[in-house]
């Protein structure tokens, strides 16, 4: 999995690309605790490259949403489609955080 | 493993140093065996020749003293008038006074001395009882026709004759040295008056000779202006044989060659080659001008080379010494080196068969070998701690190993595994882990007579946290279940447990329903799972409405809504977790609802087991190749309603 960091404002886009799994979620797990060890807090993530995500890559983000809370910060998604999609709808992530369209969407927000 | 002596180090170097050593040893050693040989030769050369040279002069100067003998009284004849008893008491002092003379005789021409006598002879010689006289002019003894007298007459000048055994006269073998004389006070020409003789023992002239040692066995020899032997070590050769008879007889071509060269040169060294007793000699020889004879010096080749060929023994047994002592050197150096290393190999063959323990040799040695053992001994250190920890971290593992695989024993027994043989529903489930352990579950259980509960549940992630969060579930679901709850409430009592101190944000997905089995009738709520599917009696196939909630254990306070549906007969609900929908195959491609659902075409009327069984056989030639990367499993149940 490729993740990418770029800032936006207030807000630190995170780009995600590939399959986030058992296998990859913990790295992608890190590389957040990291930034939000660093101070940043506001995440937009971008699903709109990502192909898989599986209830591991779930819990990441859940986690990571968490710690950003914990430091006063937020989490946002977007971008989602196909099988991500399809994941967030099932397992109600929707209800848990805020998810958009796309990046400008949320940028908007 | 003993190498073999003959291919052991020390065995290579002793063999090639000897070899070496011999061949060094061997060039050397002959070498100086031939330059030797070639100095001593010219040496031999030289010392012959020279021994013939000095031999054949003093030879020579004892003859010129006789003929001085003789050339005095032959002036003295030709100035003075001598009477005879002068004359003979000057011959007796000659004869007396020089012992190189054996006799000496004045002829005179006939009727030339005292008139009327018609010859006189005076002669003196060394007899058995001293000097002794005889006048040589006898009826017996007609001297004007011997050699002695008649040749220095004819020739007028001084000859020496051939040695010869003079007869009547000394009965000894001599030679004699004979000058004319003349008559004194010749106006004209010179007339010859007589001659004057001196004689000597060719037996004195050569006494000295034969007993001349040349080396132990070396001689020398006289031979005559004709070859014939004057002295020689065996007497009875003297005046018998000459050179040429002896070779005639012998047969011995180089011996002719030889007495050739001796009697035409006036001194020469020859390499004879094999002689009488065929051993080979060197001969040196020196002409006698006065005379011409021929003074030879043999000696023979192997008493020349014999202390040459002891000291090149000599030296051969020293060298032989020499490259024993180097062998035994070499050897001891050799296995100075490699026996260390044997014992490393040894050690080394033992640390191989296991024995960790087994000390090394110690080895002080700064050298290669030194170093060797010295990394031989920290490999073996490093291995032991190695092999250590393997067995440590191995014993861990395994102990790990059988922990889960307890707990993997204790997770199955929580999911129920006998299925109820009922012919108003029929219920089949499989719970497949991709690891030892799982966070998948089902359940079911009768609430009461009628109403069956159903559950079917993924804890996020998968191994031991995910079995550990699903046990947990699972305990829960059906304690909430037999206590009579409805599907909702059961999610919600079990999203209350789990949020608080969910710290790691772990969450269960779940499905559950509760199945009227007398009327088909099916109440259910989903946590964030799955959509189940409905194989309908008539072959259609639809997924449970609507989409799930929220999943569990995450947000405090959920509310789960309640759906209801109605089963026909014939009707079966297939449940199932994300490793179905999820499997991937080589390609990185999912398995996906939409493959289930064309599985599960042309099921109808199928049982629960046959269905679940087809659905994992489908995932399972799906994903052949690529490892298990979630749990699979799949709940069916059939409804197949009253049976009257």
């Amino acid at each position: 999995m490729n993740i990418q960091f770029a800032n936006e404002g207030d807000w630190i886009v995170v780009g995600l690309e590939g399959r986030m799994d058992a296998v990859t979620a913990p790295e992608f797990e890190k590389r957040m605790l990291e930034q939000i060890r660093q101070g940043s807090a506001k995440f937009i993530l971008d699903f709109s490259r990502l192909e898989y995500i599986s209830s591991a890559g779930l819990r990441s983000v859940l986690v990571t949403g968490r710690s950003s809370k914990a430091k006063g910060g937020d989490i946002a998604c977007c971008g989602l489609q196909g099988v991500v999609k399809q994941v967030f709808e099932i397992s109600g992530f929707q209800k848990l955080m805020p998810i958009f369209d796309c990046l400008n969407d949320a940028l908007n927000k | 493993m003993k190498t073999r002596w003959f291919y052991s180090l020390a065995t290579k170097t002793t063999v090639l140093v000897a070899l070496g050593t011999s061949l060094v040893l061997a060039a050397v050693l002959t070498y100086s065996y031939i330059s030797s040989r070639d100095i001593i030769e010219d040496q031999a050369e030289q010392s012959l020749l020279n021994l013939a040279k000095s031999e054949a002069a003093k030879l020579e100067l004892k003859l010129s003293s006789v003929a001085e003998v003789a050339g005095n009284l032959a002036v003295i004849l030709e100035t003075d008038r001598l009477d005879k008893v002068t004359l003979n008491a000057l011959i007796r002092r000659n004869v007396q006074d020089h012992p190189a003379v054996f006799g000496s005789a004045v002829a005179f021409e006939p009727f030339s001395f005292i008139s009327g006598v018609k010859a006189y002879a005076p002669y003196f010689f060394e007899g058995p009882d001293g000097i002794s006289f005889i006048d040589l002019a006898s009826n017996s003894y007609d001297y004007f026709r011997h050699d002695w007298y008649f040749i220095p007459r004819e020739l007028g000048k001084p000859v020496w004759s051939s040695p010869y055994f003079d007869e009547g006269g000394g009965n000894v073998v001599m030679t004699t040295f004979s000058q004319p004389f003349f008559h004194p006070h010749a106006e004209t020409e010179k007339r010859i008056w007589g001659i004057v003789t001196a004689d000597v023992s060719v037996e004195w002239l050569t006494e000295k000779l034969s007993t001349i040692k040349v080396g132990q066995t070396g001689h020398c020899f006289l031979i005559s202006e004709n070859g014939v032997f004057l002295a020689h070590r065996e007497e009875n050769l003297i005046m018998r044989e000459s050179v040429f008879s002896l070779a005639e007889e012998l047969n011995l071509t180089n011996m002719r060659a030889a007495g050739k060269r001796m009697l035409s040169e006036d001194s020469g060294f020859i390499d004879i080659g094999e002689f009488i007793d065929k051993k080979p000699l060197f001969l040196g020889f020196a002409r006698l001008r006065s005379t011409g004879w021929s003074l030879g010096v043999i000696y023979p080749k192997d008493e020349l080379f014999e202390e040459i060929s002891n000291l090149h023994r000599t030296n051969v047994t020293l060298a032989v010494g020499a490259l024993l002592a180097l062998l035994a050197v070499s050897v001891l150096l050799a296995s100075s080196v490699t026996s260390p290393l044997r014992k490393i190999a040894e050690a080394a063959s033992r640390v191989a068969a296991g024995d960790l323990d087994h000390n090394l040799p110690a080895t002080h040695g700064r050298d290669e070998v030194g170093e060797l053992a010295r990394a031989f001994k920290n490999m073996t250190v490093d291995l032991k701690k190695y092999i250590q920890d393997l067995t440590a971290t191995t014993a861990a593992k395994e102990r790990i190993e059988s922990e889960l695989g307890v707990a993997a024993s204790i997770q199955k027994s929580m999911l129920p595994s006998k299925f109820p043989d009922r012919e108003d529903f029929d219920i089949y489930a499989v719970m497949d882990p991709a690891r030892e352990v799982g966070g998948d579950f089902y359940q079911f259980l009768f609430v009461d007579t009628d109403r069956l509960f159903l559950a079917i549940g993924d804890v996020s992630g998968k191994g031991v946290p995910a079995a550990l969060l699903m046990t947990v579930a699972t305990s829960l679901i059906r304690s909430a279940a037999a206590e009579g709850q409805a599907p909702h409430s059961v999610l919600e009592q079990l999203n209350n447990h789990l949020v608080p101190g969910n710290d790691s944000c772990m969450f269960v997905t779940v499905f559950c329903a509760m199945l009227e089995l007398k009327t088909g009738a099916l109440t259910y709520a989903n946590g964030g799972h799955e959509r189940p599917l409905i194989v309908r009696a008539d072959g259609h196939i639809a997924s449970l409405s609507p989409p799930g909630g929220p999943v569990v254990g995450i947000m405090d306070e959920m509310e789960f809504s309640e759906e209801q549906i109605v089963l026909e007969p014939g009707d079966c609900l297939i449940s199932f977790t994300d490793g179905v929908t999820e499997a991937m195959n080589t390609n990185d491609e999912l398995y996906s609802r939409e493959r289930l659902i064309s599985c599960l075409e042309g099921s109808q009327g199928v049982t629960a087991r046959s269905v679940t069984a087809k659905v994992l056989d489908s995932v399972s030639a799906f994903a052949t190749g690529a490892p298990q990367a979630d749990d699979i499993t799949v709940l069916a149940v059939k409804f197949n309603g009253q049976q009257h």
